[in-house]
């Protein structure tokens, strides 16, 4: 049991390591226009308190994950038997603390915007080819969802072509230690439960990466054209990033198959290396990607293609001036979340980091944050019941 | 092509709407026969009401850039338009804009040349799509 425990460890560590990380490069990776849920004039970004407001983020948040980390090792240090359970509640302070820094960051940047006076265009901007051609922009990397889906179709059969040859009473769960503890009377959906909860997985990813075609485009008023180079290269990698995990985590669940068929149970060691080498696999290229590229292709340097030209069109001097203003910050509730009645999309681009926000005039946004939620506190209490049963 | 609103500016944003997919019409960044995006999808992308949009689409229709189907949408009209009175109507637009010119100064020929100038951007535009389709 305690190289189990010395095991939870390292994943707490790794857990506190992730999420820290991921948490603090969120303004390194958000469109340079938005400082904490704010929109700022370009010529704004070298003013000294705009990097003071980012220096604090970043101070606040290393010191937020070295107190995880502190927090992780005294869990190991003084009740080891909680390791497990620690990891669910360790990310919450984390979550908690750079939800209250990025308010108290975003009323800080909306004083500094108002004293300054800095005005900003506020845009709506649309692409017109309609959603079909727009699938086609950057084209989807459909060789790894099918490529899922072969693997999965593979694992059905030799499942389906065991199955005859199981002996009736099956084993269907393992302790802790890989010992059995659990039989049951084999049946098929017991048997085809990891393909169908992967099919389902490969679905969701494909929506996902169809979302990511839908999702508007932000163009650059100075320059139009790499905007939508920019997007068009970011969509190509964010597409090959979730086709990639769609295949990793395809393989991470029909590594189990053997197992549920009774055919080889592995030691819990090279379970939680599954389990951690397949976790890395998918996390990496996630980091990796969001940062290389940054919100909307925006750190991207791609090079510039005639057709980019053509669809972004007009050279500037051809488009109407652009008038200036207080922007589009009103509809941002705590910097945070878009309330637009008026709008009737439902996914829009975050406005810090690099991830979908919701439209929360539409009421369809609330059914799903509640769902999200009810999941997620189920989840948390299914977990806890069952891991403190385990102490 | 890339449509651009401007929430700040003068004009009514069915109006830039319009406007916009005119010279996009103009400048061949939008080909006779191509389906444009679905009312809603319009207004979803730009972030206005949907009412905003059917205006627009309505007025391109009733102006003959556009036709629109119960089930295709809208689509940029493949005949060309109807040009009877149009100089009728060019003169109604443009004569308050001379006017405002004559107040800034402006001749007859520098009037012209501005004119001719704003002709040969959109024009352009069209020159380098057809350079390289």
């Amino acid at each position: 049991m305690n190289i189990l425990q010395g095991l939870f460890f390292a994943i707490n560590l790794l857990l506190a390591l992730t999420m820290g990380a991921m948490l603090t490069v969120l303004p390194l990776i958000t469109r340079k226009s938005l400082l904490f849920g704010v929109r700022i004039p370009e010529s704004a970004l070298d003013h000294p308190r705009v990097r003071q407001l980012k220096t604090r983020y970043l101070a606040v948040l290393l010191a937020l994950s070295v107190l995880t980390l502190a927090a992780a090792l005294v869990v190991h240090l003084t009740r080891p038997a909680y390791n497990l359970i620690a990891s669910l509640y360790l990310p919450l302070p984390l979550l908690i603390g750079q939800f209250l820094t990025t308010v108290a960051l975003w009323r800080q940047a909306r004083r500094l915007k108002a004293q300054e006076n800095w005005q900003v265009a506020h845009l709506g901007t649309a692409e017109t080819r309609s959603s079909r051609a727009r699938t086609a922009f950057g084209g989807l990397p459909w060789a790894w969802y099918l490529g899922s889906l072969a693997l999965l179709v593979l694992a059905v059969l030799v499942s389906l072509a065991v199955y005859p040859s199981m002996p009736q009473t099956i084993v269907t769960h393992w302790n802790a230690a890989m010992e059995p503890d659990a039989w049951a009377e084999k049946s098929l959906i017991h048997v085809l439960i990891m393909p169908i909860i992967a099919l389902v997985m490969i679905v969701i990813m494909l929506l996902s990466n169809l979302a990511i075609y839908r999702t508007k485009l932000q163009v650059s008023l100075e320059n139009p054209a790499l905007s939508y180079a920019q997007h068009r290269v970011y969509r190509l990698w964010m597409s090959h990033m979730l086709g990639f995990i769609t295949a990793i985590m395809t393989i991470m669940f029909l590594a189990f198959q053997p197992m549920v068929l009774n055919l080889w149970v592995p030691s819990s060691g090279v379970m939680i290396l599954i389990i951690l080498v397949t976790s890395t696999l998918m996390i990496v290229p996630a980091i990796v990607v969001s940062v290389k590229a940054g919100q909307g292709g925006t750190r991207l340097k791609p090079a510039i293609t005639q057709a980019d030209v053509a669809a972004a069109g007009f050279a500037d001097s051809s488009r109407p001036a652009m008038r200036s203003g207080r922007g589009d910050d009103r509809f941002w509730k705590l910097g945070m979340f878009y309330v637009n009645p008026e709008d009737p999309a439902l996914f829009v681009e975050d406005r810090l980091g690099n991830n979908g926000g919701l439209n929360y005039a539409r009421p369809l946004a609330w059914v799903m944050v509640v769902v999200l939620l009810g999941l997620i506190i189920a989840t948390y209490a299914l977990s806890t019941a069952l891991l403190l049963e385990l102490v | 092509m890339i449509i651009q609103i401007d929430f700040a500016g003068d004009l009514p944003l069915y109006s830039q709407l319009r406007d916009q997919i005119v010279i996009g019409i103009a400048a061949g960044l939008l080909q006779p026969g191509e389906v444009l995006p679905s009312v809603r999808r319009l207004a979803a992308d730009i972030g206005i009401n949907i009412h905003t949009v059917n205006k627009a689409y309505a007025l391109l229709r009733d102006e003959g850039y556009i036709v629109m189907d119960r089930r295709s949408g809208a689509a940029v009209a493949g005949r060309p338009l109807d040009s009877r009175g149009f100089s009728e109507h060019l003169a109604d637009l443009l004569r308050p804009i001379a006017a405002e010119a004559i107040c800034h100064g402006l001749d007859a020929a520098q009037f012209g040349q501005f004119c001719a100038d704003l002709h040969h951007q959109v024009r352009a535009i069209r020159d380098i799509q057809e350079e390289h389709p």
